[in-house]
């Protein structure tokens, strides 16, 4: 009797560890009540060539179906498409973009789901199979902010039933944005919040199959705030605590977050709404492979006058550059590219293997509006004909700053005098047309 | 002959003459039947809108000019009937969508102010949803949605923007004594509950919205008197309407509201001690229950001018006539060959006309022919496909499949295949495929083989 009660007891708690291991992914990450830890201000940071993230993921196909949409009566797709998401860093590369050019790391993702479904099938009724997905892609990211300016996705899906394979989708997907799409608005500093809009493009060309290519023009208006520094959901050495930074839409629904690490100089837990065809995506990392750290240093000296977190615009920022190479040789005369702006400027080494830059902060606004701060750029400092490289960022401010929160506050108190007085009418006019 | 000619000229003349519509005209208005895709076009809003902005602004001593730049009339689309849930209701529902635009610039004297150029855009965007019962029932749902967005520029050139939005969402509970159809003299009145959810919000620069949002339960009581029949005449004609008046004449606040005999809206005014606050007109509408689609104007107004017609028409042929016979009297009047020729063409449209009717008549019922032998089908071999039934013959049309004998033959050899009888009852026939289906239709059918050969 008692063996038997230790059986039924090992049997429940190997149930519970089950259904525990089956849960990943099932929420958003929580802050947790108590001591809030400060955390540190997030730094651009350079990734490296050759660097390796392989993430489980979970696909939530069922969240696209509309259960009361008569086309999906009767869909049942009870589990996430689980599989594994591998992205690397395969090289940097200019891209032109909206007529400037820009350094850009070129980021593949290879990644193979699977999960079941039932679907409705004419006269049959309700068919159950398995649904696979090859997914392959390359991310073009702004080497001076980590900003994303274009995707190519090739995807495709087949649904393997009793009878055969159905080919559901096999189409390659180009993402492009009118202005960038920054995630992170570097420096981000603690309790941050910012905003972003911009205009997603989508063009479909393949096999569409049983899925409609959307409207050509996806209007994406973000809101971003960094103020939970803590452990992530799974535990990574170096990383025990690390950065959450939310990203949600204009009325505070979650539509992305990233657990950042700087140790694995990427994310270690990352949920998207959309990683292609409108559907949210879990990842965890399972392995990081770091790529081989160039040997050269590059060292860049300022000014102490000079806060880059407080540049006034068309302001110089000058810095001296020196590049020492592993094995002691001389670079003299060779270039180094410093990327602006979207604009390149070249600046030859001297015999001390270094050259003092000098370029204007110019006036140029970024897309990430923190309504109280002009703009944040990245300078990138690179070796030509070398993959070495650097980048550092600077925060620009105006006097208009002021006169912006000023009047948004003025016209703001405007509308409130209209709004909540006679703009009644408005309520009433419907009630009165309709009979 | 002058006596005559002067006769025939006054009664013309009378008959020209609009008269009030008398008692003997009278007429009751029912309840609109509205389709898929009617539409109103109502004038009026944008002016509500500027003047109440107008003075406000007058109130609070800020003397910004205000012109329109932009504007669309408020338009109320028919957008669906669809199956609904509203409290205790289930059933089919009526969702109408209204829809306001209005840009407006705001513009102050030079270097009064700290726009850039003394200039402000505002946007003022309406947008409303509601579902109604097709069926008897009290409940109602509104949604409305109304953004005013301001845009204008620092000195130095740098663009902003705020926006206020204020959504109101009714669940609507109304006891009304209403008759079916009101004629001159019915009184009655409504006791409307409505459960509101308010939300307020506003935003710098596209940011997050900051929300407010509030729970309240409003009750109101209205009441009616239907007035008089009228004449409105405007840009769409002379339409005879019955007046409605909601709320006390007397106490100088009430409102008029003009239904045609349709039963839907052509004019309404506000009154606030006497003075009109608020007039909205119909300005284009389209009703697809009309009786007559190509003419707009009412059954009434036609009669009215069938009858000038005729009257003046009989009173000129017999006048012509009678001079004409009296000059020749014996003159005989001959059909000529194109007459005929005419004739004989009306003729044969009639009859392709009827050829046509006859033959959408058949194809209708052919199809409704599959969906009911379809139903019987499920209903004896598999009843849990029923559920499905209105979808797959949604599938099917979409797929061009059905449309044929030849894909008839197909299901039949497929449902032979799976159940051991096709739609007809036969049983052990294997119908095999001889024809090529459309393209459209070659890959549902190919997976649904797939299956079946399975």
């Amino acid at each position: 009797m008692q063996t038997n009660s230790r059986r039924f007891r090992a049997i429940l708690v190997s149930l519970l560890f089950f259904s525990l291991s089956l849960n990943m992914g099932s929420g958003l990450a929580e802050i947790e009540e108590g001591e809030v830890v400060v955390g540190p201000e997030i730094k651009i940071f350079d990734m490296v060539i050759g660097d390796t993230w392989v993430y489980d993921t979970e696909l939530d196909v069922a969240s696209l179906i509309d259960p009361t949409d008569e086309t999906w009566f009767g869909t049942v797709i009870e589990y996430p498409l689980s599989g594994q998401t591998t992205r690397t860093v395969s090289g940097i590369e200019t891209l032109e973009f909206k007529s400037q050019n820009y350094s850009v790391y070129k980021i593949e993702m290879e990644g193979n789901y699977v999960g079941v479904g039932t679907f409705p099938a004419p006269v049959l009724g309700l068919i159950t199979g398995t649904m696979l997905v090859e997914y392959s892609a390359t991310h073009w990211i702004r080497v001076s902010d980590h900003a994303k300016l274009r995707e190519v996705t090739d995807v495709h899906i087949d649904l393997e039933h009793i009878a055969g394979v159905e080919l559901l989708l096999d189409t390659i997907i180009t993402r492009e944005f009118d202005s960038d799409a920054e995630f992170y608005d570097f420096p981000t500093l603690w309790n941050e919040s910012w905003t972003q809009t911009y205009i997603q493009n989508e063009s479909w060309d393949g096999d569409a199959g049983y899925f409609s290519p959307p409207g050509n023009e996806k209007l994406k208006e973000r809101a971003y705030k960094y103020n939970n520094y803590t452990s992530p959901p799974i535990t990574w050495s170096g990383c025990e605590n690390s950065s959450y930074v939310q990203q949600t839409n204009s009325e505070s629904e979650v539509t992305e977050y990233k657990w950042y690490c700087p140790s694995i100089r990427g994310t270690v837990v990352e949920w998207v709404d959309d990683i292609i065809l409108g559907v949210p995506a879990y990842l965890e990392l399972i392995s990081f492979t770091p790529g081989d750290i160039p040997t050269a240093q590059l060292e860049l000296n300022f000014d102490p006058s000079l806060e880059l977190n407080n540049v006034t615009l068309n302001a110089p920022i000058i810095f001296n550059v020196t590049i020492s190479l592993e094995n002691g040789s001389s670079l003299e005369n060779e270039i180094v590219r410093i990327n602006y702006l979207g604009k390149y400027t070249n600046w030859t080494l001297n015999e001390t293997n270094s050259v003092m830059v000098n370029i204007s902060s110019n006036v140029s606004k970024d897309s990430t509006t923190t309504l109280y701060d002009w703009a944040s750029h990245g300078i990138v400092v690179e070796l030509k004909g070398h993959d070495i490289f650097t980048t550092f960022t600077i925060t620009l401010n105006s006097s208009s700053i002021a006169e912006g929160i000023a009047l948004r506050s003025e016209s703001l108190e405007l509308m409130d005098g209209w709004v909540d007085g006679s703009f009644e009418f408005i309520a009433i006019f419907g009630e009165q047309t309709r009979w | 002959m002058k006596k005559l000619t002067i006769s025939i000229s006054l009664l013309f003349i009378l008959l020209l003459i609009p008269t009030n519509v008398s008692s003997e005209e009278d007429f009751s208005v029912g309840v609109p039947d509205y389709l898929v895709d009617d539409f109103f076009e109502y004038s009026g809003y944008t002016n509500t809108i500027v003047n109440d902005f107008k003075n406000t602004l007058n109130n609070e001593e800020n003397n910004a000019e205000i012109s329109i730049i932009e504007n669309n009339d408020l338009r109320i689309n028919i957008a669906s009937i669809e199956e609904c849930e509203l409290m205790d209701y289930s059933g089919l529902c009526q969702r109408g969508k209204t829809s306001h635009f209005v840009n407006l610039s705001l513009s102050w004297e030079f270097n009064t102010t700290n726009y850039f150029n003394d200039q402000m855009y505002v946007i003022i965007t309406t947008n409303e949803e509601s579902l109604v019962p097709e069926s008897e029932s009290p409940w109602s749902w509104t949604k409305r949605s109304v953004v005013i967005t301001s845009i204008f520029k620092t000195k130095n050139g740098d663009e902003h923007n705020v926006e206020r939005r204020i959504v109101n969402e009714f669940t609507t509970h109304t006891t009304s004594t209403r008759p079916a159809t009101i004629s001159v003299g019915d009184k009655w009145f409504l006791i409307e509950e409505k459960e509101l959810i308010e939300e307020t919000a506003f935003r710098e620069n596209n940011g997050l919205w900051e929300k407010t949002k509030s729970n309240s339960t409003i009750t109101t009581q209205r009441i009616f008197s239907a007035d008089s029949y009228d004449l409105l005449n405007n840009n769409l004609g002379i339409v005879p309407v019955i007046s409605v008046i909601e709320g006390d004449m007397n106490s100088g606040n009430y409102s008029i509201a003009q239904l045609d005999e349709l039963g839907f809206v052509r004019k309404v005014e506000s009154f606030e001690n006497n003075e009109n606050t608020f007039t909205s007109e119909l300005q284009d509408y389209r009703y697809l229950r009309t009786p007559d689609p190509s003419a707009k104007q009412s059954a009434h107004t036609g009669a009215i001018c069938f009858g000038i017609f005729m009257i003046t028409g009989i009173l000129f042929v017999s006048t012509v006539f009678v001079n004409e016979y009296r000059k020749q009297k014996t003159n005989q009047v001959q059909l000529n060959n194109t007459q005929l020729n005419n004739t004989n063409e009306f003729e044969d449209l009639e009859n392709k006309l009827k050829l046509l009717k006859e033959k959408r008549g058949h194809e209708k019922s052919k199809e409704s022919e599959l969906k009911t032998k379809l139903r019987a089908f499920y209903l004896k071999h598999n009843p849990a496909k029923l559920e499905y039934l209105n979808e797959i013959i949604k599938q099917m049309e979409e797929n061009s499949f059905g449309n044929s004998e030849d894909h008839i033959k197909i299901l039949n050899s497929q449902l032979t295949s799976k159940y051991g009888v096709d739609l007809d009852g036969n049983k052990t026939e294997q119908i095999k495929e001889s024809i090529e289906l459309p393209d459209s239709s070659k890959r549902f059918k190919e997976f649904m083989e797939s299956i079946m050969d399975d």
